[in-house]
Order: C-alpha cells, then structure tokens, then sequence
C-alpha cells in the first residue's frame, strides 16, 4: 500500500492504547517495507522508539525483501544502547546471515561487552560471519581482537582483506610484523599497506624503503609511499635516514623514486577529493589541489625527513597556499632543517612561488633581516607580502621605516600586512615611525592606518593624541581611535570608551560596548547595569555584554529588567543568565520554563544546562519526557554532562526518540558516560 | 566552526526551510554555516541559538531574513543551460498549445530565474524562431527571491562565465558590447521579459494567479524540502493552465509526487503536463 508520511505519522499517532500495541507494530513494520524513502524513514524512527530489538532481529534475517531488512537494520542502529544486548546474543544464532547482520549492527552501536561475542563470531565456520566480525571488531577498535585478527592473515583472502583493514583501524603495532609479511607478493598487500599507513609504525620503514626504490614495484608506489611516509612520522636513526636521503638523489633515472616524488610533489598522480553540489556553486572545489592532496603530503614528508635537498624547491613551494603551508610549515619544524642555508637558496629561487612558499614555511630568522627587506620589492605581490609578514615576525626594529613606507602602498593587502607588521615590532621604533601619521592635519587615511597599527600592537603610545582623535568628526578616525584607545591603561581610556557608547553613529556604539567588555572591570559592570534602565537599541546590547563580563551581580538587575523587555532581550537575558552561570538564577529560571513563549522555555533550559548539578538529575529526567523535543534535547545534553549512572537509562531511552537531533544528542552523550 | 547544538541546528534549519523551502540538513549543514559566518560576525552574535532568536523575535529580523536570502540562494546559472528544454518548447510545445490557445499570448514563468539568464535564452530562442511573424505572441514572467540577482536581471549585462555555454556568434549577434567591456543584451531580446520579486516558499508568495502555459523551474527543488517541495509543486499545478507543462532540472523528478501531472517523453528531455482532469 502507498501512503504518504503525514497519513503514517496520523494513523500511528491514533493508535496509542496499550491495546493498540500490536496493531501499531504491524503498522510500523508494514511502513518499514514501504517504496518511498520518506515513509520508511518515519517508520525506522517508530520503529526505533517503539518496537523491540528482538522483533526488529528477525526482519534483518529476511533476505527475500531487501528494503525491509536494510530499514530494520537502521532502525537497530539507531536504538543504539538500548539493542546492543539483544544484537550481541544474535550473533551466536545458528541462522548465518541473522549472525552476519549482528555482527554489522555491533559494529556501529556496540561497546566493550561486545568484544566476547564479536571473538567468538570470529570463531564461526561461516566466512561471512567471520568477515563481519573482523569489521566490527575493527569498527570498535578492539585492542583485544589484534591477535586473533592476525591469525585471520593466514585465512582466506577475503578474511585477510576484512582482518588487515581491522587491524589498520585498531592501530596495534604488534600487528606491522604480520602486515609486512603480506607485502609486496600477497593479494592482500595493498590492503595490508593501507592498514600500516594507519599504524604509523617506525619499525617498517626499513623493509618498505627498498620496496619504495624497486621499480619493479611501481604498482604498488602511491601506497608505499604514503606508508614509507607514515613510518616516518617519528624521528628515525639520522645515519640510517641521510643514507636513504642519498639514494633517492642517486636514483635520478627515468622511472627512479627521484623522478617518481618529483612527479607526485607537482600534483600528479593525485586523486581529487570529491567535492558536494554546494561546494560546485561558492565554495572553491580547487583547494585540495591547492593544499596538495595525501601524496603529495607524503612525498613531502619523504623528501624532508630524508634531507632530499635537490626536491625541496617542490615542496616549499605547496607552502605559497594557505592550504599547503599549514603542513609544509609543521613538517619543517619537525624535521629540523639545516634552515640557514636552505632557506636561503629557497628565499632568492627563480620560481615566485618557492620564494613565497619558503616565506610562509621558514622561520624568519633563517632567512634574515637583509633579504627580507629586499624582498620587500620583489615583483610578485604574493613575495612581499610574504616578506612583510616575516619582517613583522622578526621583530627587528631596522625594519620599521621600510614597513611604514608599505602602509603607503597602493595595494591593500600590502597596507594591511605592513599594519599587522608594524605592529608587532618594538614600541619607540614605531612611535618613531607613526609620528608623521598621526600628527595635525593628515589626511583621514594616514590618520586612520596610523591608528590602526597602535590599536593592533595594542600599543602604549602618542596616547594624548589617540584619546583626542576618539572625539573626531569623521566616523572612520572615531572607529579607529576607541580601537586604538581599548588597550591605552588608566581611567581617561575607559571614559573616552563609556563616552563612545552614546556615539551618533549605533555600529560604534555596539563596537564600543565590545570593546568595554574586552578589557572588563569592575566600573564597566556598573555602568553598564545602569544602562539596563535606557530603553534604547543599545539594551539589547548591553545585556549580551553583562554576560559576556561574567559579573555574577549583574543576574539580579537582569532579571528584574526581564518582565518589561520585549522578547529578543528577554531572549538576551536568558541567554546572559546562562553565560554568568549564577546559581541564584536557577529559581528565576525555572519559572521562565512555564513561560507562554516557546522560545523563553527553550532558552531557559539551555540555561539551565550551564547551570546543572546532580541535584538537578530529577528535573532533567522529567524534562526527558517533556513533549517538546527541544526540551528533551537539552535534557539529554545536561545528562550527559552530568554523567550520572542514574541518568544513563534515561540517556538509553532518548537515544531512541522519535526527533532524530534528539536520538543523536543523547548518543553523544551517553558516548560521554563511558 | 560556529558554536551550535543539535538541536540549535534543526531550530534555524527548520525556520530556514519553513521561511525559504530550502533545506539545510546533513551535508548541506556545512554549506549554510560558510554562508551565516558572516552574518554572525555582523550581528556580534556568538552561536546558532542566539541567530535562530534574532531570526524569531529581533525587530530587524525581516530585514535580516533578506539579508540571508541572499547568501542562501543558490545563484548558479548561465546562458543556455540545459537547452533540451528550450528545444522541446520550441518543436513540441508550442505546436501542440498553439492549437488549444487560439490567439492568445503564450505564457511562460522562469521560476527561481537569478540574474536573468534562463528567461533571456529562451526570449533569444523564441524570438529567433520568429513566432510573432507567424501571430504568437508570448510573455515570459521571471521571479526570483534574492533582490540583487533580479536587479542584475533588469539591467541585463553579463560577464564571460555566463556565456560558457553560449556560442560565440550568438553572444556577439544577441549582446552590444558595453563600455566596461560587458555585454548587454539587446532590447529586442529583452522586451518580452518581465521580472518580479517572489519567495515560492512562502503561501503569500507574490507569485499572484495568472495562468501559465509552461513553468521553468529548474534546480530548485533539488534544495527544497519535503513539505516544500510538494507545496510548490501543488501551486505549480494551480498556475498551470489545463495542459500546461513544467520543466524541471535533470536531476529533478516528480515521481510518486501526486496525481496533478503526467510525465511526457519528448525526444531528448521530459517534462510534465498537467492532467486535464484535475482542472
């Protein structure tokens, strides 16, 4: 029979009599057969909450229809705790496929009780049996199951697929030695490699080195490369790794392992990372070849920790993306670089792009004070900006003028760098330097960059003259001024900032009241409490802002504001509440939980979650049974956070609620029982 | 990452798809979170909660529903997409209304139109097939929900990534060059179109009850969900006059969706007309 999801969810909402219980279960079980998607998915979310894991058990073994037997199986899943039992006795029932699909549903819902079950499953004659076993012992990363795993390799070659893939999931090193066995001649040895990329055993590289230089391997190269590379993530023998280091600049010929990770470090070979429908429209699908994919990252980790020096322009230069620079720079510093040198020829390389890549990945001091301040005219943007930055982290005040001619620049990114550079070199140096942008009569640009390098070193300086440019009559040098003004110490600072929040402008009022709250302080909590009595827009931003200072006094004027605010404050003050996390609220608290709107009762137990301790287990239990989802939600969050024993049947319960964001918050959290 | 619970996420998620039809959930999650950033960062707003409260009780949030609108609508289109469904209006729609419409306009909607490129290759289509000389006139209605996309509609310049699946010789017969070095679409491709703002989610949707003879509404609804989806669908076939055909994207279906349409094989696409009987 075709039905629409709305005609199930009425005809199973009318059947709720004890006596209806049968007819409810055939309904759903009827649903959970159901052609279309969106009927089944209901079903499996009753059936979740309201039919037994052993009524559900028997449909999983109905291999005649597949729809039903895939829905039960979610639906299994999906009661989570509460089956794990009943699915670990299946697992020895004489029916093999019925003993297949425990195995499968353990695999995702089962915890430490189901290691005996999962070993004896292992035991069973049945291959497919014993295959889902291994999956989900390795699903479970069963540390105990390593050794009968590892007896598995011996087995069949689809067993020894499922126990090297568990194995590499479970990441036991006493499992390298059986792997390395298995490579380069068995069936499984690409599997088996895959499972010791996972590992990351050091002990390997010695037998996959060689495999990595026979050519006769090149099959097998993208994995033993990145297991090669894997291995090497811990430091290894220096001699040993210089030695490999000569043999790859040695084996230079046409198909060598040279030519081979010089191919890899230019992109080639690389798989592209699927990318969703929504990433084809803004976002940019072309950052995985940009960041360089897991070859790439692997022949980068060879050719640094083996001292490659003849390949290190290519892999510097993945260092000019964003994407490329964050692991290009962490694998430098591991490895220690003989810097100096090496960063020297990279800094001064024909190709912009090493010369921007080994900006971004070298420390500054490698390179120098004098030839980054020529490359402050190189002819690539991206070089120069790469060389401000690096100026701006040596902090060397010969630097400063130069970097104060770059605020002048024509280009923005250029401007903004110098600021953030300037920024952080010494104060006199840029005192020095900022005077002529700050002085009478400059333009509002100068004005304004000059105010900006003092806001971002949050620096003490030229301070009579910040203080007198927060009174300006252009809003930009006023914005820039109190900016500037945050960080100044002493009392005129805070006044000039209080006086800012009756701006004329409401963004520099709100800005301001941000930055009033950054520095905190005892008077910021008075002044703004007595701002709670202004009815203007800038209320609303004052209540966020009292919580956000965590000042425990402020709960009582916020409460007594509440009844004569209109809803998105008395949303603000809840909210606030729950930020001071102030016990004496909790009565104020529980009342707004009878409140007429929906969205304060809401509120009011997130924030009673922030507030939670164990003599609130009572309240979050019958907030478990609460007919708004929302509600139970945030009591599945305070159980889990509570981490009671008394709350985990309630948790057990809610992990199998009808609202499917309320089954996951409560997996989470009983994930944090254990 | 924007701080956010589960049950944050299916509060904005459903005021999202109950205001707009889009749907949010599962992997598309991470798609609007990218998009509210910056929105959040504008408010100063710390979390999904606190912009799902400004959303339902700030006196500005319908302001903010359209600022959101607009980062939220998928803009992706050019000239000459999917042109089987140009074609087919042309050889086997149109003859066979021609027969049922007498000498009335025709009637097209190109819901959902973003900056205008749909309504305006079929306006070329049609306009190049020279059925006024023959006595068919025809109007072409184009909506969308984001007010700067339609803005870009009305002016009807374009730049070189909406043209990837425009012949050279059309663009350079159809469009001037302008100064900027963009090119305008010339009037008489443009007089037939007329744009309007709607939110095809909404029940006062702007979208009035005129009668159409053929909706467009293509890769749309693969954003919509499920109430959504099947509440334009069944307003689709209120619009729709007697035989009337919609026109979904590939990817699109209506199957197991109603008893209002029929699906129709024609040589290189499917479309769907509405059954006579349901009138």
């Amino acid at each position: 029979m075709h039905r629409s999801p709305a005609g199930l969810a009425t005809a199973l909402a009318s059947l709720n009599r004890p006596s209806d219980r049968a007819a409810r279960e055939a309904l759903i079980i009827e649903g959970l057969g159901d052609r279309s998607p969106a009927v089944r998915d209901l079903a499996i979310a009753w059936a979740a909450r309201y039919v037994e894991p052993l009524k559900l058990i028997p449909l999983v073994g109905e291999s005649a229809d597949s729809v039903l037997r895939n829905a039960a199986l979610i639906a299994l899943e999906r009661q989570g705790p509460y089956a794990v039992n009943s699915v670990e006795q299946i697992t020895a029932d004489p029916d093999p496929d019925l003993a297949m699909f425990a195995c499968q549903v353990l695999g995702g819902i089962g915890g430490p009780t189901s290691e005996a079950p999962l070993l004896r499953a292992l035991a069973r004659p049945e291959v497919n049996v014993v295959q889902a076993a291994a999956e989900g012992l390795g699903r479970l990363r069963i540390q105990g199951a390593t050794p009968a795993l590892i007896a598995l390799l011996q087995g069949e070659p689809w067993l020894q697929l499922a126990a090297a893939d568990a194995l590499g999931s479970i990441g036991d090193r006493r499992a390298v030695g059986p792997l390395l066995a298995l490579v380069p001649e068995s069936f499984v040895a690409e599997a088996a490699l895959e499972a010791l990329i996972r590992i990351g055993a050091p002990a390997a590289l010695a037998t996959l080195f060689p495999l990595l230089i026979d050519r006769g391997r090149s099959h097998l190269r993208p994995a033993l490369l990145q297991a090669v590379a894997a291995s090497l993530t811990e430091a290894g023998p220096p001699e040993q790794l210089r030695a490999m280091g000569k043999t790859v600049e040695q084996d230079h010929a046409a198909h060598g392992l040279w030519d081979y990770l010089s191919e890899c470090l230019s992109g080639g070979g690389e798989v592209p990372a699927p990318t969703t429908a929504g990433d084809a429209v803004e976002g940019d699908d072309r950052s995985h070849e940009r960041g360089g994919g897991p070859l790439v990252r692997a022949a980068g980790t060879v050719v640094l920790s083996l001292e490659v020096s003849s390949l290190l322009p290519l892999v510097v230069r993945w260092g000019a993306t964003r994407e490329g620079a964050a692991w290009v720079k962490r694998l430098a510093a591991r490895v220690s670089l003989p810097t100096e040198t090496v960063s020297a020829r990279l800094a001064t390389h024909p190709d912009a792009d090493v010369r921007a890549g080994c900006l971004a990945v070298m420390p500054p001091q490698a390179i120098g004070c004098h030839r980054l301040l020529e490359l402050l005219v190189d002819s690539e943007l991206d070089v120069r900006l790469g060389a401000i930055k690096a100026l701006g982290e040596l902090a060397d005040g010969e630097a400063a003028r130069p970097l104060a001619e770059k605020l002048q620049s024509e280009t923005s990114s250029e401007r903004g760098a110098a600021i953030e550079a300037l920024a952080r070199l010494p104060a006199p140096v840029v005192e020095l330097v900022l005077a002529p942008f700050l002085a009478e009569g400059v333009s509002e640009s100068l004005l304004v960059t000059g105010l900006a390098v003092v806001a971002t070193g949050r620096l003490n300086l030229m301070a009579d003259r910040v203080l007198e440019l927060a009174g300006a009559g252009s809003e930009r040098v006023r914005r820039a001024a109190i900016r500037a003004v945050a960080h100044l110490p002493g009392s005129r600072s805070e006044v000039t900032l209080l006086r800012a929040l009756a701006d004329r402008d409401a963004g520099l009022q709100a800005e301001a009241l941000d930055l009033l709250v950054s520095r905190g302080g005892d008077r910021v909590v008075t002044t703004l409490i007595a701002l709670l009595g202004a009815g203007d827009s800038l209320r609303y931003h004052v209540i966020r802002a009292l919580g956000r200072l965590g000042a425990e006094r402020a709960a009582a004027p916020l409460e007594t504001a509440f009844p004569s605010a209109p809803l998105h404050e008395q949303l603000e003050i809840v909210g606030s509440l729950a930020a001071l996390k102030a016990k004496r609220s909790r009565p104020f608290l529980l009342q707004c939980l009878q409140h007429d709107q929906v969205e304060i009762r809401h509120a009011a137990a997130s924030a009673l979650v922030t507030l939670a301790d164990p003599e609130d287990l009572e309240l979050f239990q019958s907030l478990a049974a609460n007919s708004d989802w929302v509600l139970r939600s945030e009591a599945a969050r305070a159980l889990g956070q509570l981490g009671l024993s008394e709350g985990r049947s309630t948790l057990v319960e809610l992990v199998r609620d009808l609202e499917p964001a309320v089954a996951r918050t409560a997996r989470t959290a009983l994930a944090a029982h254990r | 990452m924007i701080a956010g619970t589960e049950a944050d996420w299916k509060l904005l998620t459903d005021l999202l798809e109950e205001r707009f039809g889009l749907n949010f959930t599962g992997p598309r999650q991470e798609i609007l979170e990218g998009r509210l950033r910056p929105r959040l960062d504008a408010l100063r707003l710390d979390g999904i909660r606190a912009y799902y409260h400004f959303l339902r009780a700030h006196p500005g949030r319908e302001e903010e529903f359209g600022e959101l609108s607009r980062r939220i609508t998928n803009n992706e289109t050019y000239f000459f997409r999917e042109t089987a469904h140009f074609e087919a209006i042309l050889e086997h729609v149109i003859p066979e209304l021609r027969e049922t419409r007498g000498a009335r306009s025709l009637r097209i909607l190109c819901a959902a139109c973003s900056s205008g490129e749909e309504p305006y290759s079929l306006a070329i289509r049609l306009t190049d097939a020279g059925l006024e000389l023959t006595g068919l006139t025809w109007q072409i209605d184009a909506c969308d929900l984001n007010p700067i996309r339609l803005d870009q509609a009305r002016k009807a310049t374009y730049e070189g990534f909406s043209f990837r699946a425009c012949e050279e010789a059309t663009r350079t017969r159809c469009f001037d060059r302008a100064a900027d070095g963009r090119y305008q679409l010339k009037e008489r491709y443009r007089r037939n179109v007329r744009f309007f703002h709607a939110n095809l989610a909404a029940p006062f949707s702007g979208l009035g009850w005129p009668s159409y003879d053929v909706i467009l509404c293509r890769n749309l609804l693969i954003y919509f969900g499920e109430v959504a989806f099947n509440r334009l669908i069944c307003r689709f076939a209120r619009l729709l006059s007697e035989g009337g055909y919609l026109f979904l994207g590939h990817s699109e279906s209506l199957l197991d969706r109603g008893p209002d349409f029929e699906a129709v094989h024609l040589p290189h696409t499917m479309a769907y007309r509405r059954h006579i009987e349901t009138i």
